[in-house]
């Protein structure tokens, strides 16, 4: 059938029945007996439609794992904590910044904790103390260890949550329209990367989110890798353009019998290559 | 700060984009039961609009920093619910089919396998299965208008908007998807579309 619009007279029940008609319409609409009937006819055709029983588990199950995915973008285990949604370039930059900050901040946390382990040396009474200052030594060793290890890593820091144990958590508003430059999409090189960013990591502690995470991770499933994905990163639906292994790529997230998982489809093929679960 | 849960949906949203769940909450508990309709209704399937639906709530919250109230969030989540049942149907789709032993005419039949309601005579079966069956002979363009008319309660310029075309055309399908399913449910009455102008999937 050809898409060619109806006259008038032909949408005019319809049209009335939607209040979507002028007054001269709704004039002629209102003399017509045989209109009308149509109208009534539409009217049960629409309450036959809007009968739909929705199962209460159905409803409860679909509203927990968006909250579990609602944590997982940064608002973890603390919902009293003001969050706020950033884009992600400036969040980025910011970010870039307070990594020197940091580093300088770590070194000299270790500087100092060194200099007060050397002065309570020679407090032999105090026990306690030398040992808070080992500790102290350590979480701050580990924390510029930890800074390094994800420069190394390369991981995408605008991705991750706050730096530095900031006191408010941030929802990442991740900006990827199907047109992205490539040059300004987030890189990985191995599904544990993907996972880390993506992750729900620390949600885990959140009951909902430990059940998804305790479900047994599958690899990627035959069905999956055999699924011809549209071949445009829809920002509506939360698809991310980035490039996995050189090549680009679209991440489109979906929930996989309880667990989250992200489906990585090459644009150039527009078919599933991976599936990533995100635990 | 406490959002009341009866407040607006802008007032949520804003509130839920600041990080607070249970505005959150609130907002998708709202909603839900209509975002179930929608998918159940285009999707035609209990468990595919379950899966639609929950791909749907998740996108929104995935999508919500995102939202920046240009259009109404109404059609902004029918429109994510929409393309979820309509991604729904294409997983469907592509799933696999197995075909039956030939008959001793030597024709074969095909079912799909993650569907075994797929092959459901609904002859005599209720109203239900006739209107999922009149639902399902609907081609897409027809069937996606009306359902966001009479189970969405988006109005033609918000389908429009969804859908990206013009509002002439959003009135037009949705006039011959209702004279087309009215008439399958077995309603008659005048001024409908001739028989081979109904906008079945076939067409």
């Amino acid at each position: 059938m050809t898409e060619e619009l109806l006259p008038p007279d032909r949408t005019l029940a319809s049209a009335a029945f939607d209040n979507e008609v002028t007054a001269d319409e709704r004039a002629q609409f209102e003399t017509s007996p045989t209109l009308q009937a149509e109208r009534d006819v539409y009217a049960s055709v629409r309450a036959q439609l809007r009968d739909v029983d929705v199962p209460a588990t159905i409803r409860d199950n679909a509203i927990a794992a968006a909250l579990v995915a609602f944590d997982s973008l940064g608002a973890v285990g603390n919902p009293q904590t003001p969050a706020r949604v950033v884009p992600l370039a400036p969040r980025r930059e910011r970010r870039d910044r307070m990594r020197g900050w940091l580093a300088g901040v770590a070194a000299a946390a270790v500087i100092g904790v060194i200099g007060l382990a050397v002065v309570n040396r020679g407090n032999q009474d105090d026990d306690k103390s030398a040992s808070l200052d080992t500790r102290a030594a350590s979480i701050a060793s580990t924390a510029a260890a930890t800074e390094s290890a994800e420069d190394s890593a390369g991981k995408s820091p605008a991705l991750n949550s706050s730096a530095g144990g900031a006191a408010d958590t941030t929802i990442v508003a991740l900006d990827a329209p199907a047109a992205a430059p490539l040059d300004g999409r987030p890189v990985f090189e191995s599904p544990e990367q993907i996972a880390d960013v993506y992750g729900t990591g620390d949600a885990a502690a959140d009951t909902t989110a430990a059940a998804v995470a305790d479900s047994a991770a599958p690899a990627a499933t035959t069905e999956a890798a055999t699924q011809i994905a549209v071949c445009a990163a829809d920002p509506a639906l939360g698809d991310i353009a980035a490039i996995y292994r050189g090549e680009p790529v679209i991440l489109r997230f979906r929930m996989d019998d309880e667990l989250r998982v992200v489906d990585v489809i090459p644009e150039a093929t527009c078919v599933v290559a991976e599936t990533i679960p995100l635990g | 700060m406490v959002i009341a849960s009866d407040s607006d949906d802008r007032t949520l949203v804003v509130a839920a984009q600041g990080g607070d769940r249970a505005s959150l909450d609130t907002l998708l508990r709202r909603h839900y039961n209509r975002i179930y309709a929608v998918c159940r209704r285009v999707t035609g399937h209990d468990a595919d609009a379950a899966d639609a639906a929950q791909e749907a709530m998740i996108a929104i919250v995935r999508g919500l920093g995102r939202f920046d109230g240009r259009s109404s969030f109404g059609t902004w989540i029918y429109r994510i619910a929409t393309n979820a049942s309509l991604d729904e149907l294409r997983r469907k789709r592509r799933r696999p089919v197995s075909a039956l032993p030939a008959d001793r005419d030597g024709g074969g039949t095909t079912i799909e396998v993650a569907d075994p309601d797929a092959g459901i005579r609904v002859d005599g079966l209720g109203d239900r299965l006739l209107l999922d069956r009149a639902l399902a002979e609907l081609a897409e363009d027809f069937r996606i208008p009306v359902v966001l008319r009479d189970v969405g309660d988006l109005d033609y310029a918000e389908i429009a908007a969804v859908l990206g075309v013009p509002v002439g055309t959003v009135k037009s399908r949705i006039a011959r998807g209702r004279a087309a399913l009215a008439a399958a449910l077995g309603h008659d009455f005048g001024n409908q579309p001739d028989p081979d102008e109904r906008p079945t999937t076939a067409s």
